[in-house]
C-alpha cells in the first residue's frame, strides 16, 4: 500500500537467482529443455557480450539506479507513487527502530495484514492478507530477494521455514493487482523480504544483544567491492546471526522451551560494465539451522488463566530440528532500451518435527483439542491428568502417540524479467515481461511412536516405530507474466496477464501402495488492470481488479477446486513528502475458497493430514487506511507519527456442512475464522540527534476460533488485545550505539489462539540491551 | 487523441472482458488404482456385484430389524423395572422383603439382560445416527467404557430430590456415562447399596440411609434409566427408518444429490462399523482385561475391568457382537452379505475363512463355563484362546476383506495395536 515506511538509505539489494546445490547437470539440461527462453537466458549468463571501454563511471551511475529498482521491488521515492495497487515498503531504517526479529511484530505496520501467532516468538509464523486463512502462511506468495522461498511453494505451500527476519534489510508487501506478478497464490498478495546487498564500500557491523529468557543474538557482517579487477568490480560480503533463547515457557516437571537459530550467508557480486551494456553478476549461498523446543500443545482455558506460560508434561519431548540451505545466482544485464535480470535458485529444508500427535486410537479416542476445550468431562478429564502428568496412562487408550513428521523439501528454478519503454500509437508504454520455470518437491517420511506417562515422564512402551504418511508430492510449473503501463495525460493504465501451468505427480511410497498416484495438470490464465489517476503532484485516486489463483496440491484429486477469486481495490494516495495518507478499499469476491488440514490447524488433522476442502462461495471486504506524519519540534527534535488501521469483513454465501476442523456447519452469512473485524497500530517517536526513542501500539480485535456450529471451539474467540513495545537507541559516536528494548512493555497476556491444540500465550514481557557497531 | 482514447478504451474493455468472463482454467488428472483409495470413489471391484441390492439387505433386513427389535427389548425393559420398583416400594411400606420382590428383580435383571444382548449386536451396526457427534446417540444408551458409577450415585439422589444444580432434574441432559444400559446394570445388579464414590465428593449422608430406603431411591432412578433408554431408542429407529432416514440415504447412494458420490462409499460405511470387532470387542473386552494391552492393573489379568461386571454379563456381550458381525457379513441370510460380494469378486476362501472363524468364535465362547472374570482370574489361557480366536476373525478383516472389497480402512484400525 504505500511508502509511509520506505526507506530512503537502502543500498543496491540484488535480486537472487537461485540455484542451490543444483541438483545434477542432467537436471538442469532438463529444466532448460522446458523453456526456449529460458535457455536463451542461460546462453546469456554463462556467455556475456564482452565488450568495454567507454564511460564506465557514467555508466555504473546509470546502471545502479536501475539495478536498486529491480532488486528491490517497491521505488523508494519519497515522491508521491503512481503505481496502482496495495505495495508497502518497509526499509532498513524503519525495521532498525525495533530490531524485532519476529516477522509478525513488523507486520503489524502493514494495513490489510491478519495473523494467528502461535509461538511467541515468530519462528513458523502464520500471515495472511485481506482474509486469507493465515495457517502457515501458505495462501501468500513468500519470497526472499524475489525469489520464492517457502519450502515447496507449489506442491505443499505451508511455510514451515521462513527466513530469519535479523538479516533482512527491508520488506515489501504486495497486494491487489501488483500481486498477479508474483505466484503461485494470486488471490491476495505476496511478501518478500530482501537480505543485505554487497556494499560498495568496506562495511561491517557487530550487533550483540541479551534480553529475558535466555535470550541472546549475535549479529555480524563484513563486506567490500574492491574496483578494477579483470574490468569490473568484486564485491563480497559474509554475514552471520546467532539466536537462542532459554523460551518463556515453563514445563512441568522443567526443561529447555527455547530454540537455537543459526543463519550464515555469503555473497559474491561482480559488476562489469561495458559500452553498451551493464551487467551484475551476484552469487548467494546461505545456511541456516534451528532446534526448538516447541510444541503444539497448549493450555485449558483454566490453566491458561493460572499460569498462561505453563507447559504440560506431555509435551516434554517435543522438538523441531532443521536446516535449510540455498544457492543464488542472479545476472542483470542493462541496454539502452531494456534492462533483463535472471535469477537460477535452489532451496533445501530438512526437518525433524518431533510432537505430541494424540492418544492411541482405540475405544475410546478423544482429540487433543477437544480434552482442552473441555477438560471437565468425565472422560476428558482423565486424559487431561495424563497430559498434565498426575496420572500415568493405565490404559492402551490413555498412551501418548509422538508423530515425527519428517520431510524434506527442495525448490529450484530459473527466472528472467525484462523492462522496456516504448512508445506506441502515441501512447508511452512501459512493459514489463517474465518468466519462470520452477521445480518442488516434498517428500513426507512421517512415522509415529508410542510412549506411557509415567511419573510425570514420557517412557517409550516398547513398540517399534510406525511409518505413517509416506509420500512425494513434486510440481513443474511454467509461469509467464506480461504488464504494460499505458500512460495517457494524468492517467496510468496497467494491463496484467499471468498464466501458471501446473504438472503434478504425487505418489504414494508406503511399500504396497504403488498404485495410489496421481499426474495432474493444470492451466490458468490470470488478467489483471489497475488504474492511477493523477489528481496534482501530491495527489492521486488508484483502482484495480484481478482475478486471484491458489492452485491445489498435487494429491488432490479433482472433487477438489483451485480457489479462485475476484478482487477489487479502490483508494486514494497523498503525499507531500512530510505528510502521506493512503486509504483502500477491497472486496474479494471467492468463488471457491479452499483450506488445507494440518497439525498446525488442529489435531484432529491427524486423521486427514494436507486434505484439502472446499469452503465454496465468500466474500472478503474491508478498508485499509495509513497515515504518516513528522512533527518538527523544533532544530533538536522530530516527533514522527504513523497510524495504520484495517478493518475487515467476510461472510461465507452458501450453507454446508463440513469436517474441516475450523469450520462446522456453516450457515450463509457466517463470517470467517481468525480474521480481526478491526487492527490499529500506533507508531510514535522521538527523534533527536544522539538518540532516539520509538513506541509501537498495537490493538488487534477479537479473532473467532472456529466459524459455524457443532466443531469444536464452536462460538469461542480470542479477547482483543493492546500490546505495546518500546524501544531506545543512543549513539556513542565512532564507538558505535547502545538500544534497549522492551517487548510487551506492560506483560498485556491475552490468549493469542487456542490452536494448534490449546490456548496458546503471545510473547510475554521481555528486556534487551544490545550494542551495536559498524566498521 | 481520439484515436489514444479508442485505443485506450478498447484495451479496458478486453481486459475487462477477460476478468468478467474468466480466464480459461483446466485441470485434468490420470491416477492408479489405488489412488484416494481409488475404487472407493469410482465404482468398487469394477464388477457388477448388485451393490444396492447388498446396502438395502443390510440397512432393511438386518439393521433396521436388530434395530426394532431392541426397542422392543427396552419398552419390555422399562415395564420391568417399573414392577420391580412398585415391589420395592411396597416392601418399604410393609418393612419387608417378598417372594413377588425377588421374582420381579429377576424378570427385571433378565429384561435388562435381553435388551443388552440385542444392544451389542447393534454396538458393531453403529452407523449414521449412532456415529454422529462423536457417537452422541450411542453413548446415551450404552457409554461403556466411559461409566461413572460415582456418577449414578449421585444422580440417584439428584432424581430423588428432583433438582440438580438449581434446576429440575432433565436425565435427557446428564453425561451419558450416568445413565443408559451401563448405569441401569449398576442399579439392578450391584448388591452394595454404599455408593461407589472414592474422591472427596460423595452424595451427602448416602451411606447413614436405610437398606430399604436406598433400594427405593435407587430403583427409582433405574426407571427413569430405563424410561430414558426406551426413549433413545424410539429416537434411534425414527433417525433410521422413513424417507428422510439414514437408511434411505445409503440406498440413495451414487444418485444426483445424494451424500456417497457411489455405491461403494455407502458400502464402506457400513464395512466401517465391522471394525467395532477389532478395537472394541478383541481390544477393550479381550485384550484389555487379559493383560495384553496396557490396562489398570499394570498390564495383568485384570477381572475387574471386564465389561458387565455385574451382570457378568460378558461373554454373552462378545458372543453377540460376534452374531451382529455375522449378520453383516452373511446378510443375515435374508439377501445379500458381505460374503456373497466377497465371493462375486472372486475371493471364495475369505468369504468361506471369515464364516467358519465367526461360528468358531461363538460356538467357542459359548463353552465357557464360567464368567469371563472368573475364567481370567482361574484360567487366562482360555480367553487367550478367545482373543486368538477373535484375532483370526479381525486379521483377515483388515487384509483380505478389505484388498478384495476394494475397501478404505476406517482410521481408527489404521494404528494395530496387535
Amino acid at each position: 500500500m504505500m511508502t509511509l515506511f520506505s526507506n530512503h538509505s537502502i543500498s543496491s539489494n540484488l535480486r537472487h537467482f537461485s540455484l542451490k546445490h543444483l541438483p545434477s547437470k542432467s537436471g538442469i539440461v532438463a529444466s532448460i529443455k522446458k523453456s526456449s527462453i529460458a535457455l536463451a537466458i542461460i546462453t546469456a549468463v554463462v556467455f556475456p557480450t564482452s565488450v568495454f571501454a567507454f564511460d564506465v563511471n557514467e555508466a555504473k551511475e546509470k546502471e545502479k539506479s536501475t539495478f536498486d529498482e529491480r532488486i528491490q521491488i517497491i521505488g523508494h521515492s519519497d515522491k508521491l507513487r503512481k503505481e496502482a495497487g496495495s505495495a508497502t515498503l518497509i526499509g532498513e531504517a524503519e525495521l532498525e527502530k525495533f530490531n524485532f526479529d519476529d516477522i509478525n511484530r513488523i507486520l503489524y505496520n502493514v494495513p490489510g495484514i491478519n495473523i494467528r501467532e502461535e509461538d511467541g516468538f515468530g519462528l513458523r509464523p502464520n500471515i495472511g492478507f485481506r482474509g486469507a486463512t493465515p495457517e502457515r502462511s501458505k495462501k501468500i506468495t513468500v519470497m526472499e530477494d524475489g525469489i520464492l522461498i517457502g519450502p515447496a511453494p507449489y506442491s505443499a505451500p505451508a511455510a514451515y521455514y521462513f527466513p530469519m527476519m535479523s538479516k533482512m534489510t527491508s520488506l515489501e508487501v504486495f497486494k491487489g493487482p501488483s500481486a498477479i506478478k508474483y505466484g503461485p497464490n494470486t488471490v491476495v498478495g505476496a511478501l518478500n523480504m530482501t537480505t543485505r546487498s554487497v556494499p560498495d564500500d568496506r562495511e561491517g557491523l557487530f550487533d550483540v544483544s541479551l534480553g529475558s529468557n535466555g535470550y541472546s543474538k549475535s549479529h555480524i557482517f563484513y563486506g567490500n567491492t574492491l574496483d578494477g579487477i579483470s574490468n569490473g568490480n568484486f564485491g563480497y560480503l559474509l554475514e552471520a546471526v546467532n539466536m537462542q533463547s532459554d523460551g518463556f515457557k515453563v514445563l512441568d516437571g522443567g526443561g529447555d522451551t527455547g530454540f537455537d537459530k543459526n543463519d550464515l550467508m555469503l555473497k559474491l557480486r561482480y559488476d562489469l560494465t561495458s559500452k553498451e551494456f551493464s551487467q551484475v553478476f551476484e552469487l548467494k549461498v546461505a545456511y541456516a539451522d534451528e532446534k526448538s523446543n516447541e510444541t503444539y500443545l497448549g493450555l485449558t482455558d483454566q490453566d491458561f488463566k493460572a499460569n498462561a506460560y505453563r507447559r504440560y508434561a506431555a509435551s516434554q519431548l517435543d522438538n523441531m530440528d532443521w536446516q535449510h540451505s540455498q544457492i543464488q545466482f542472479t545476472h542483470f544485464l542493462e541496454a539502452d532500451k531494456f534492462d533483463v535480470t535472471t535469477r537460477v535458485y535452489r532451496n533445501n529444508f530438512e526437518r525433524q518435527w518431533f510432537k505430541v500427535n494424540g492418544f492411541k486410537a482405540g475405544f475410546i479416542t478423544r482429540d487433543l483439542q477437544y480434552i482442552l476445550a473441555e477438560p471437565e468431562e468425565e472422560t476428558n478429564a482423565l486424559f487431561y491428568q495424563v497430559l498434565t502428568g498426575t496420572r500415568d496412562s493405565e490404559k492402551e487408550v490413555e498412551k501418548i502417540i509422538l508423530g515425527n513428521n519428517a520431510r524434506e523439501y527442495y525448490s529450484q528454478g530459473i527466472q528472467s524479467e525484462i523492462y522496456w519503454e516504448h512508445e506506441l500509437a502515441g501512447l508511452k508504454h512501459k512493459f514489463n515481461v517474465g518468466v519462470r520455470y520452477h521445480q518442488d518437491q516434498i517428500e513426507r517420511k512421517h512415522t509415529e511412536d508410542v510412549f506411557l506417562m509415567q511419573s510425570a515422564n514420557l517412557i517409550s512402551d516398547g513398540s517399534e516405530q510406525v511409518a505413517t504418511t509416506t509420500n512425494v508430492e513434486k510440481t513443474d510449473a511454467l509461469s509467464i507474466f506480461m504488464q504494460d503501463t499505458i500512460n495517457w495525460q494524468a492517467l496510468d493504465v496497467t494491463f496484467g496477464l499471468r498464466g501458471e501451468f501446473l504438472d503434478s505427480t504425487y505418489h504414494n511410497l508406503k511399500p504396497g501402495n504403488e498404485n495410489d498416484w496421481q499426474k495432474k495438470t493444470s492451466r490458468i490464465w490470470l488478467p489483471s488492470m489497475s488504474v492511477f489517476y493523477t489528481l496534482s503532484e501530491q495527489a492521486g485516486i488508484l483502482f484495480g481488479i484481478h482475478e486471484g489463483f491458489i492452485p491445489t496440491s498435487p494429491k488432490e484429486g479433482l472433487s477438489v477446486d483451485i480457489e479462485n477469486s475476484i478482487n477489487y481495490e479502490f483508494g486514494a494516495r497523498f503525499n507531500n513528502q512530510n505528510t502521506k495518507v493512503e486509504a483502500v478499499v477491497f472486496y474479494n469476491d471467492i468463488s471457491n475458497l479452499k483450506e488445507g488440514c494440518t497439525f498446525s490447524a488442529a489435531s484432529e488433522c491427524g486423521k486427514s493430514l494436507d486434505a484439502e476442502v472446499n469452503g465454496g462461495e465468500v466474500d472478503v471486504y474491508g478498508l485499509e487506511f495509513s497515515t504518516s506524519h513528522t512533527f518538527n519540534l523544533n532544530s533538536s527534535f522530530d516527533l514522527p507519527v504513523s497510524i495504520v488501521y484495517t478493518h475487515t469483513a467476510s461472510e461465507f454465501k452458501n450453507s454446508f456442512e463440513s469436517d474441516f476442523p475450523m469450520w462446522g456447519n456453516i450457515e450463509s452469512g457466517d463470517e470467517l475464522p481468525y480474521l480481526p473485524k478491526n487492527q490499529l497500530t500506533l507508531n510514535v517517536g522521538l527523534i533527536a540527534d544522539v538518540w532516539d526513542l520509538n513506541l509501537i501500539a498495537r490493538y488487534v480485535d477479537t479473532l473467532a476460533e472456529a466459524s459455524g456450529t457443532n466443531v469444536i471451539l464452536e462460538g469461542m474467540s480470542t479477547n482483543a488485545y493492546t500490546v505495546v513495545d518500546l524501544s531506545f537507541h543512543y549513539d556513542i559516536g565512532a564507538s558505535g550505539r547502545l538500544y534497549i528494548k522492551a517487548d510487551n512493555v506492560f506483560d498485556k497476556q491475552e490468549i493469542a489462539s487456542r490452536r494448534p491444540y490449546g490456548a496458546r500465550p503471545g510473547k510475554p514481557q521481555q528486556f534487551f540491551v544490545g550494542y551495536q557497531t559498524n566498521f | 487523441m481520439f484515436t489514444k482514447q479508442k485505443l485506450l478504451l478498447l484495451a479496458v474493455s478486453i481486459n475487462a472482458a477477460l476478468i468478467l468472463g474468466g480466464c480459461g482454467e483446466s485441470t485434468s488428472s490420470s491416477s492408479g488404482d489405488g489412488f484416494n483409495n481409488g475404487p472407493v470413489s469410482g465404482n468398487g471391484t469394477g464388477t457388477d456385484f448388485n451393490q444396492p441390492a447388498l446396502i438395502e439387505n443390510i440397512t432393511t433386513n438386518v439393521i433396521a430389524s436388530t434395530y426394532q427389535e431392541f426397542l422392543q427389548k427396552s419398552e419390555l425393559q422399562q415395564q420391568a423395572v417399573e414392577l420391580y420398583c412398585q415391589q420395592e416400594i411396597v416392601s418399604e411400606s410393609v418393612g419387608g422383603a417378598s417372594s413377588q420382590l425377588d421374582e420381579d428383580k429377576l424378570s427385571a435383571k433378565d429384561s435388562w439382560r435381553n435388551a443388552m444382548n440385542i444392544w451389542q449386536q447393534i454396538e458393531i451396526m453403529q452407523i449414521g445416527p449412532l456415529s454422529n457427534d462423536d457417537n452422541a446417540l450411542r453413548n446415551k444408551i450404552y457409554s461403556w467404557p466411559i461409566v461413572s458409577t460415582c456418577g449414578v450415585d449421585f444422580d440417584v439422589t439428584f432424581f430423588k430430590e428432583g433438582t440438580v444444580n438449581g434446576a429440575p432434574y432433565d436425565i435427557t441432559k446428564r453425561l451419558a456415562s450416568r445413565k443408559g444400559l451401563a448405569a441401569l446394570e449398576y442399579l439392578l445388579f450391584n448388591d452394595e447399596l454404599n455408593h461407589s464414590c472414592s474422591s472427596a465428593s460423595q452424595p451427602d449422608g448416602w451411606n447413614n440411609q436405610t437398606e430399604q430406603y436406598r433400594k427405593v431411591v435407587r430403583c427409582e432412578f433405574a426407571g427413569e434409566v430405563a424410561k430414558d433408554i426406551n426413549n433413545n431408542a424410539q429416537i434411534l429407529v425414527d433417525a433410521w427408518q422413513g424417507t428422510d432416514g439414514y437408511a434411505a440415504i445409503l440406498k440413495q447412494a451414487g444418485t444426483t444429490g445424494s451424500d456417497f458420490e457411489t455405491e461403494h462409499q455407502a458400502v464402506n460405511v457400513i464395512s466401517d462399523a465391522m471394525f467395532y470387532l477389532d478395537s472394541f470387542t478383541k481390544d477393550g473386552k479381550i485384550a484389555a482385561p487379559l493383560g495384553l494391552l496396557v490396562n489398570e492393573c499394570g498390564s495383568q489379568a485384570c477381572p475387574e475391568i471386564v465389561e458387565s461386571k455385574y451382570s457378568a454379563n460378558s461373554l454373552n456381550n462378545i458372543i453377540n457382537n460376534l452374531i451382529g458381525f455375522e449378520k453383516l457379513l452373511t446378510g443375515d441370510n435374508k439377501g445379500l452379505g458381505f460374503i456373497d460380494y466377497l465371493i462375486d469378486v472372486g475371493d471364495q476362501d475369505t468369504a468361506d475363512t471369515m464364516k467358519a472363524d465367526v461360528q468358531q468364535a461363538i460356538s467357542s465362547t459359548l463353552a465357557y463355563e464360567l464368567s469371563l472374570a472368573d475364567t481370567l482370574a482361574t484360567d487366562p489361557d482360555r480367553v487367550v484362546l478367545t482373543h486368538q480366536e477373535v484375532k483370526k476373525i479381525t486379521d483377515k478383516l483388515k487384509a483380505d476383506f478389505i484388498t478384495s472389497l476394494a475397501l478404505e480402512l476406517p482410521q481408527t484400525a489404521a494404528g494395530d495395536n496387535d
